[in-house]
């Protein structure tokens, strides 16, 4: 009763074609081995992710949930539920638990890629421990690509990643990291538990494909469908900043691009959403000024903003309450308080952060000997706080 | 550069159209079925479009001119002309595989066949070739076996459509096409193709179709050949498209349902010519007969297979060929590594790996390298023989070409540089010569400008010789001689101009005088009469007179009438004077000398001892005796005054006489007169004072005591003395009790300024060990002391702690000169010194540091850290004062404050609230505020309040908001005055609106 229930009602959104289907709609694929049950080519798959690899027979959905079926060659049962616009595997936590699309957003070098691999790096090396959560990634794609594109060069090799493909020709990027998010604890007899599981589906989106809003609305779909979005911005493209700057440090070219991405991301959500004009973006915006480290000559060292965080036992309210007013002054100070207009206008819950991924300026050689994050987690753990997936610190 | 399309294939007419009228109106069409396109298309029609309109100008101005058409209408029959061809040799390719299949050709197969060729090749002529070919028409058809190979991986569809659709656009056939370079090549040689091209554009700077499409593939090269797996997998794409070409011929093969070992064999040799290897060509064949369930005859080896294949033009050739029948090249190659033959079809050596594949480019890089030498652009040629080396590392024949290469520009270089300085000097005549020989030499690569700048100077100088020549004949000899001196000016070798003058020599100069004066003679002499400007040349000699005016030194050519000469001291010279008309000088000269230069004896100290003087000199050159003047209290004014003493050595001891009484001296050097024998000439002397005394006693107990750059130096005055102390970086040897002169002390060392009493003050710059020498001087005599040494050390600057995870990072920037420092911390206090008992400690290398750029504590406990630095002098165990940090791993203190207003009584205050109700007493601090947002420093807003300190009692306090700020609405904030405070005390505000005076 309530899986049929469930099955009318719940609308998923498939985390990697970003489109919504209804549970009962969802396929299934046979997981025999080849020997058993021959593979055969799947048309959907091929024309949505461009994979002609033959793979298990699909069994279409009948209209009714179901937790796993029988493959109609084999006769074997098979748990493997697919997305029915895409045929991409849906994880196995589809129905059971929730799960968030957080959507890393940014002009064209602001450090998007560095920022994703630290952060996940840090959650699952330091704070996931304190915090008693576990971030896993979900499938070999995840692995692969986190390992590949973001862990190896960075940390492996310590060099700078490259910039990221566009979607438009790497359909592989289109692909999200997917992981789960396990917060374990202990229950009232202090027997040990899993609280909850939710999934987390990171987006790294190539530069360019921000640059044009034709391009946001066919590859990005997933900035609308998101539940929460970083929008990382590099402080020395603001004029102000790079005036003060100017031959003390190292500046980037020019982007004019920045300064409109906030404006054509918050038209395609309220697009994508079909919201009218008049409306407010529920999803929680953290705007992020990535490479926060190039500009420590024009902060106050008193600043809260130059401090350590320290959320190992929850998410410090009272830090951010700091970090947010002194990063709206310093923007006011920048000559670009009409970027904290813009977000005050149109989201309800928002955020200003300072960051820094890689906590120093890469060397000519492109090279990075150490990583050394600065507040690479506030934004991430702000979102999830206002999720109320982790506990506020209590501070004694 | 792709070619542009021909305008009636374009526009789709006929070529034998020629009516003007006719052809606008189709233009017209078809501009409005481009425009159309490039708005509504997809992308490739849109680019297509866009380029068509590009044309239309052109269009319009070619075919609107009756010969243009001519040449169009020519053109288009020239290119249906080689479509016909060429779908003929595809017609024979078929035949071919007829015939090998026993001459038949069923009805499909002959539809098939007319179908693929509609257009360009009729069916009766079709059918007519077919029966001249011995090939009938008959009916066939029967199943067939075989297993389907596993595929070969092959680019992606998406990335295969946009190399097709740009290679289209630019009318090029494959990528190794538009690299201009062989299908074997390595990937490198490639990518860096693909760079050259790309980087060829941006300087360009176009952005039309053309520039965009090549743009694009450039970059889908760097793609697809970022190494060998992406090649094999475009090779595979591209060894699939050259089979499907060939589909027709299989399905004419296959059409009886089984393809005889003949007819595989011929579509085996068919893949071959189109570039598929052997494997591959046989592979799809069988494949798509197992697909239509045909069957093959399956034998070990076709004819096919064993022919070789030239890599440079991929013509197939027999077993045993050794060159291309079609090109002539040699179908093997000696592998550059290991010296094996290869076959040039191979991209790899079989025996070592090395890039086979590569050598039409090396080879050609070298041949441009050679040519390009042979031509004397030695800077191109050695460019390419490093790029040919940087595919094929030591070939010896690259390596061989590019030393030969650099040793000649070496050559080249030091052949020129005479050239130049004759260029330079205005001896045109002689450059030119030069720069001829150099040119047979070397090429004249490189040096046209040079012979331009000869040529061009000469030819101007032979004119206005001409000109003085013509001037000559009427009698005018000024403007004549004007003529030939602009002439010699302009080349300073032009020998006609140069004998025109040498014919009239200037007159000479009259009474030279020589006086002289300090530090030499000064010339002076009388004009030589002339209505030319004239100049000098001055000669002098030592010894004799000049004989002429290259006999002796010539001082630098002047055109006044006084000169300057810092003569050689102690040494008799002449002067010559001679007057000079562009370069030729006078037949005589004025003459004057001999001349002496006296100088004064060198280095003169004057010793004051117990009872006596010593004085000690150096005689300078050319000195016959020194003669010492002495007199009581001041020295002599001039030689001659008071007493004589003739000393012949370099010293003379002045005993017997009472200390404290003063004595002067004048020292001088004497000379024989050159110009009157038996006479001295004297120089003036100069002077020393003495009182003989006792020297004062050594200073042996020099201390120094440093503070920053600062040095505190105390010592025991010694009575009746001055004490000076000098610094100094290195010290010269002596001992300490040596007495010195006084004036002697400046080799120890620059001055310490001392405020007397026994105590002084020094300033340290740089790194280093610096010497503090301590002089006793009393009446001009000084006694050396011990000296004593510091060693300066900067601390390290910048250090900042920062927390990683379960870590702490340090980071810091290196003093100059320092390679070594002691990380010291503790939990409680900054650790005083590097041996601090109570801290923990480590040494970090500077080499280290620079690895990981930085210092790491792994596993730091979750309590302060005191961080202490000392940077360490090399090879001393000497320590500069410690830079400091802090990380408090989250156990700082915060303090939270935020803004309490109660309105009706009218009153605000800012609260402060402590972690727990511990008492917290806080340093120096200032609230400031200002309107809009949140004050982000001290300075930034008005100061309400400075605040000497402030006790959270029971972990809580106030601070009164003076009454005129309450309710207007601007932003407090709370800062300490010493920002360091806040490493241990964090002031943490509460959210903004909870910060405003309301």
């Amino acid at each position: 009763m309530i899986a049929t229930l469930k099955a009318r009602l719940q609308t998923e959104i498939c985390p990697y074609c970003f489109e919504a289907f209804k549970l009962r709609d969802t396929p299934f694929r046979c997981a025999s081995p080849p020997g058993r049950c021959t593979p055969e080519p799947d048309e959907v798959r091929a024309k949505a992710w461009e994979d002609r690899v033959p793979m298990g027979r699909v069994m279409g959905a009948d209209g009714r949930f179901r937790e796993h079926t029988r493959c109609s060659a084999c006769s074997q049962v098979t748990h493997k539920r697919l997305c029915p616009h895409c045929h991409m595997e849906l994880p196995h936590t589809v129905g059971k638990f929730p799960h968030f699309i957080f959507a890393v957003v940014g002009a064209k070098e602001a450090g998007k890629s560095h920022y994703l691999a630290v952060l996940i790096d840090q959650v699952r090396r330091e704070l996931g421990p304190s915090l008693e959560m576990l971030l896993e990634p979900l499938n070999d794609h995840t692995i692969k690509r986190y390992r590949d594109d973001f862990h190896r060069p960075l940390f492996q090799e310590r060099k700078v990643i490259t910039s990221t493909v566009s979607a438009l020709t790497d359909r592989r990027v289109q692909m999200p990291l997917v992981y789960t998010l396990t917060f374990s604890g202990r229950d009232l007899l202090g027997r040990k538990r899993i609280r909850s599981v939710v999934t987390l589906v990171f987006f790294d989106t190539a530069g360019e494909d921000l640059d044009d809003e034709d391009t946001i609305a066919m590859v990005n779909k997933y900035i609308y469908h998101s539940h929460g979005i970083i929008l990382l911005l590099d402080p020395l493209q603001l004029p102000r900043v790079r005036a003060d700057l100017e031959g003390r440090v190292a500046l980037p070219r020019v982007n004019t691009e920045t300064a409109d991405i906030l404006t054509r991301m918050t038209r395609l959500v309220l697009a994508g959403r079909k919201l009218p004009a008049n409306a407010m973006i529920s999803a929680p915006l953290a705007v992020a000024f990535s490479k926060f480290d190039a500009v420590e000559a024009l902060v106050d060292p008193q600043l809260q903003l130059n401090a350590a965080a320290d959320h190992r036992t929850g998410f410090d309210v009272a830090d951010f309450d700091a970090v947010n007013a002194e990063m709206q002054a310093l923007l006011a100070r920048w000559d670009s308080q009409v970027l904290v207009h813009q977000v005050r206008t149109h989201y309800r819950r928002f955020g200003f952060f300072g960051l820094s991924a890689l906590g120093c300026n890469p060397h000519g050689d492109q090279q990075v000997p150490r990583v050394l994050p600065r507040r690479v987690e506030d934004p991430f753990l702000w979102l999830l706080h206002e999720h109320r997936l982790i506990p506020t610190r209590k501070r004694g | 550069m792709a070619e542009r399309p021909n305008y009636y294939e374009l526009l789709e007419m006929d070529p034998s159209l020629d009516d003007w009228a006719a052809i606008q109106a189709r233009i017209l069409e078809k501009q409005r079925a481009w425009s159309k396109a490039k708005t509504t298309g997809n992308p490739r029609e849109r680019r297509t479009a866009d380029r068509n309109l590009s044309l239309l100008r052109d269009i319009e101005t070619v075919l609107s001119q009756p010969q243009g058409r001519r040449d169009e209408a020519a053109d288009a029959v020239r290119r249906r002309q080689q479509a016909r061809q060429a779908a003929m040799a595809e017609v024979d390719e078929a035949i071919a595989v007829f015939r090998s299949g026993g001459g038949t050709c069923t009805d499909a197969q002959f539809n098939a066949l007319a179908r693929r060729f509609a257009g360009t090749l009729p069916e009766a002529e079709l059918e007519q070739r077919l029966r001249a070919q011995g090939v009938g028409r008959t009916f066939a058809a029967a199943p067939g076996d075989g297993q389907p190979r596993k595929a070969k991986e092959r680019i992606g569809d998406e990335t295969a459509s946009a190399v097709r659709r740009n290679l289209q656009h630019l009318g090029v056939a494959t990528l190794y096409h538009f690299l201009e370079l062989a299908p074997q090549s390595s990937p490198a040689a490639l990518r860096d193709r693909a760079t050259a091209i790309y980087q060829e554009n941006q300087r360009r700077g176009k952005t039309d179709d053309e520039s965009s499409a090549r743009n694009e593939l450039a970059g889908l090269c760097q793609k697809l050949f970022a190494d060998a797996a992406g090649k094999e997998r475009y090779d595979n794409f591209l060894a699939v498209e050259a089979m499907d070409a060939l589909k027709p011929n299989i399905e004419i093969a296959g059409g009886d349902g089984f393809i005889t070992q003949q007819e595989l064999d011929a579509l085996v040799r068919q893949g071959r010519q189109r570039g598929v290897s052997a494997e591959d060509a046989r592979g799809y064949v069988e494949e798509y007969a197992a697909r239509r369930r045909w069957g093959v005859q399956r034998d070990a080896q076709l004819a096919a297979e064993a022919l070789r294949q030239c890599g440079p033009c991929g013509t197939l050739a027999s077993p045993g060929a050794r060159n291309c029948a079609q090109c002539g090249r040699p179908l093997e190659v000696e592998c550059p590594r290991c010296g094996a033959p290869t076959p040039t079809q191979n991209a790899a050596c079989e025996r070592c790996g090395a890039h086979v594949g590569d050598a039409p480019l090396v080879q050609a890089l070298l041949r441009e390298g050679e040519r390009l030498a042979g031509e004397g652009r030695l800077a191109e040629a050695l460019e390419r023989f490093g790029r040919a080396l940087h595919y094929w590392p030591g070939w010896a024949p690259a390596a061989a070409a590019r030393e030969a290469a650099g040793v000649r520009q070496q050559a080249r270089e030091a052949a020129l540089w005479p050239v130049e300085e004759l260029v330079r000097a205005r001896r045109l005549c002689e450059a030119e010569r030069e720069l001829e020989r150099f040119t047979r030499a070397y090429g004249a690569g490189g040096v046209e400008a040079l012979a331009l700048a000869a040529r061009d100077g000469r030819a101007r100088a032979q004119a206005a010789y001409e000109r003085g020549q013509q001037e000559a004949g009427r009698g005018h000899l000024d403007a004549a001689l004007e003529a030939y001196e602009a002439a010699l000016a302009l080349c300073a070798d032009l020998e006609p101009a140069r004998l025109a003058m040498a014919a009239h020599p200037p007159p000479p100069p009259t009474a030279l005088a020589v006086r002289a004066v300090a530090g030499g003679f000064h010339l002076a002499w009388k004009a030589a009469p002339s209505t030319r400007p004239l100049s000098y040349r001055v000669v002098r000699k030592t010894g004799a007179a000049p004989a002429g005016p290259d006999d002796g030194d010539a001082l630098p050519e002047t055109a006044g009438l006084t000169a300057s000469d810092a003569a050689p001291e102690g040494v008799p010279v002449w002067y010559a004077v001679y007057a000079a008309r562009g370069g030729v000088l006078s037949a005589h000269a004025a003459q004057g000398g001999p001349h002496l230069r006296t100088a004064e004896v060198r280095a003169l100290e004057a010793v004051a001892g117990d009872g006596e003087v010593v004085l000690r000199w150096r005689r300078p050159a050319g000195c016959r005796r020194v003669e010492v003047w002495r007199r009581r209290g001041a020295p002599p004014a001039k030689a001659g005054e008071g007493e004589l003493q003739v000393a012949t050595g370099q010293e003379l001891h002045h005993a017997g006489l009472g200390n404290g009484e003063g004595w002067g001296y004048r020292v001088v050097a004497v000379y024989d007169d050159p110009a009157a024998p038996g006479r001295e000439l004297r120089a003036a002397g100069i002077t020393a004072t003495a009182v003989p005394t006792a020297p004062p006693p050594a200073v042996m107990d020099l201390r120094c005591t440093r503070e920053g750059s600062t040095v505190h130096l105390a010592w025991t005055p010694v009575p009746g003395a001055a004490v000076q102390v000098r610094q100094a970086g290195q010290l010269p040897a002596f001992t300490p009790g040596q007495v010195i002169a006084a004036d002697d002390a400046g080799r120890f060392g620059r001055l310490v300024a001392s405020g007397g009493g026994g105590a002084a003050q020094a300033a340290l710059n740089g790194q280093g060990r610096t010497f503090f020498v301590p002089l006793s001087v009393a009446a001009g005599t000084a006694t050396l002391g011990r000296a004593a040494e510091v060693t300066t050390l900067d601390p390290v600057a910048g250090l900042t702690a920062r927390r990683t995870g379960g870590g702490i990072a340090l980071t810091w920037e290196w003093p100059a000169g320092v390679d070594e420092v002691v990380v010291a911390y503790a939990h409680d206090r900054y650790p005083a010194a590097p041996d601090d008992r109570c801290a923990t400690r480590a040494t970090v290398s500077r080499a280290r540091y620079d690895a990981v750029r930085g210092w790491e504590l792994r596993g730091a406990e979750r309590r302060r850290h005191y961080f202490s630095v000392f940077s360490r002098a090399p090879g001393v165990e000497q320590h500069a004062p410690a830079a400091h940090a802090l990380e408090s791993m989250g156990e700082e203190v915060a303090v939270r404050y935020r803004v309490k207003t109660r309105w009706l009584r009218k009153d605000a205050w800012l609260e402060l609230e402590g972690a727990g109700a511990a008492t917290v007493d806080l340093p120096p601090l200032v609230l400031v505020a200002r309107p809009g947002a949140v004050p982000i420093d001290p300075g930034d807003g008005e100061t309400l309040a400075t605040l000497p300190g402030l006790r959270l009692e029971a972990g809580r306090a106030t601070i009164p908001v003076p009454p005129r700020f309450h309710g207007t609405g601007q932003y407090v904030k709370l800062f300490f005055i010493d920002p360091t405070a806040a490493r241990e005390i964090r002031l943490l505000p509460a959210e903004k609106e909870q910060l405003r005076l309301s």
